[in-house]
């Protein structure tokens, strides 16, 4: 478990990020119809402190890659390791995946087995991080689809993760709402320097969000494109109408 | 009241009343008294009391001193009978959720626990263990057990694998698992199973009294029909279902409104509110 206290004895988030390898990664199902190879091969780097997104269409095995990396599930060969050795990896599902008996707090709360200094004033903070100070202990069924994932976010922060897994997190919410928590999560990315592994299949969003967009399809990655734009990226200036455009082509090119 | 009155009108037309909580019971509960006054005005005084006639026998029975040890004899069965049924019942049916091969073993027994009728496995037990305690637990476990397995079978099974998979995520152990994650996705099935299970605890007990016993409510019940003092039967019956209502409002209720409140209206007043 990562540290929850920082240089000078506060609690609270810290900036460990960690870097994720993954080399020879294969994936195969042994199915009815006999063996589905998922994707073979694949390599990936990501470096501490980095924004990167895996972008492919449904079914192309994004979400896959995440639970092999957070270790969820095995993969058929291939190694995955990471820098430090002994990270902690959060993970954001895509919907909130709530225990819907427990309040916000006890959600939170729930993750923290291995963690004996943890207190509900860590639970707070991490809640007041996603702007839900005002619903400590609301059960799930009581907030908005939108709130429920923010209590998803604070829940895998709150571990303080050197990792953050987002398997396409906002994809069920509506498009304001969407827009709302994408801004939250760069903030929050900005402020705490996380590396972020984030899984989506909507280009705008990659590039919004992204330092790095790597595309999977065909059961490899077939594109890696840095994303140069300036922070905080418009969708409709040129350079991000530019860079679109060119993502799509290569998006369309596998 | 039309046909499109609803119960918000309702309200609206009685003000600040609720009508939906203790009150409603009230009136349940007078209607009650009413029908039972209505029906014995039909009957011969001698077969059908009146509820204040029974209830005074009620009364001299307490004053008796006979209703403690007669009720904590039937007790002790149930006691014994409901929780061995539960501890198998929710064994079964949860090596019946977890596996496909255990419930296909397991389903020709419930099956048969389900098919058979009430009296038969009291007739059975009562045959092999005669005026013993063990007649009304084996009747009780033949009787519940299946019902209580198919109800924790179908939570089991309904158990949402995404909270499963988030608890492994995050390195969550076995045990917390268990205790924080599976159970509680249970609860609503295990009160149901519960509740049922002690009902039919109740019924089973209280008829294997009445075969194969010389204490308890069901005995009491049949002492008194072989008397022709039905209005001691009707007594005794009346002793039955308060402590039923006693249980039912005074503890299960209160802790399952506990356990569930998280739930939202709809699946509180499923289960019953408050």
């Amino acid at each position: 478990m990562a540290s929850h206290t920082h240089d000078d004895g506060s609690d609270g988030p810290t900036e460990a990020a960690g870097a994720i390898h993954i080399e020879d990664l294969t994936k195969q199902f042994d199915t009815d119809e006999g063996v589905e190879r998922v994707f073979e091969n694949v390599d990936i780097d990501i470096e501490p402190g980095s924004f990167v997104t895996l972008l492919g269409r449904s079914g192309s095995g994004k979400s896959t890659i995440l639970k092999l990396v957070s270790g969820v599930m095995k993969p058929t060969s291939g190694d995955i390791w990471f820098e430090p050795d002994n990270v902690e990896i959060g993970y954001v599902f895509q919907s909130p995946r709530l225990l819907p008996w427990n309040t916000c707090l006890d959600n939170i709360e729930f993750v923290h087995e291995h963690n004996p200094g943890y207190t509900e004033e860590m639970g707070k903070e991490y809640l007041d991080l996603v702007g839900l100070s005002e619903h400590y202990h609301k059960y799930p069924s009581q907030l908005s689809g939108g709130q429920r994932q923010r209590v998803g976010i604070a829940r895998a922060l709150s571990i303080d993760p050197d990792i953050l897994l987002m398997d396409e997190p906002f994809s069920n919410l509506d498009e304001i709402t969407a827009e709302e928590l994408r801004a939250e999560l760069l903030s929050i990315w900005q402020q705490l320097n996380k590396t972020i592994f984030f899984v989506t299949h909507d280009i705008d969003e990659a590039i919004e969000l992204s330092d790095r967009i790597l595309m999977l399809g065909e059961g490899q990655i077939y594109a890696d494109l840095e994303v140069t734009l300036e922070r905080p990226r418009s969708l409709d200036s040129e350079e991000f109408l530019a860079f679109r455009q060119r993502a799509i082509d290569t998006f369309h090119d596998v | 009241m039309s046909a499109d009155t609803t119960r918000a009108d309702l309200r609206t037309r009685l003000g600040d009343v609720d009508v939906t909580g203790w009150p409603a019971r009230v009136v349940g509960v007078v209607v009650f008294f009413v029908g039972w006054f209505a029906v014995a005005s039909v009957f011969p005084n001698e077969l059908m009391p009146f509820p204040v006639e029974t209830l005074e026998v009620v009364y001299s029975l307490f004053q008796s001193g006979k209703v403690v040890p007669q009720v904590a004899a039937t007790l002790k069965r149930i006691f014994w009978g409901f929780l061995a049924s539960m501890f198998l019942g929710i064994q079964m049916g949860v090596l019946m959720g977890l596996d496909q091969y255990q419930r296909k073993f397991i389903t020709p027994h419930i099956v048969i626990g389900l098919s058979a009728p009430l009296i038969a496995w009291s007739v059975i037990a009562t045959l092999i263990f005669g005026f013993s305690i063990y007649a009304p637990i084996l009747a009780t476990i033949l009787t519940a057990a299946p019902f209580i397995a198919i109800t924790v079978w179908k939570g089991v099974e309904d158990i949402d694998t995404d909270l499963l998979e988030m608890s492994n995520s995050f390195g969550i152990s076995r045990r917390r698992t268990i205790f924080k994650v599976v159970l509680p996705s249970v609860a609503p099935e295990l009160f149901t199973s519960f509740r049922f299970g002690l009902s039919l605890s109740w019924k089973i007990v209280t008829i294997t009294e009445i075969f194969a016993s010389n204490s308890g409510i069901g005995y009491q019940i049949i002492r008194a029909y072989g008397f022709v003092r039905f209005d001691e039967a009707w007594a005794w019956a009346v002793i039955f279902m308060g402590i039923v209502l006693l249980l039912e409002y005074g503890l299960i209720k209160p802790v399952q409104w506990r356990v569930l409140r998280y739930r939202p209206d709809t699946d509180i007043s499923f289960v019953g509110g408050r």
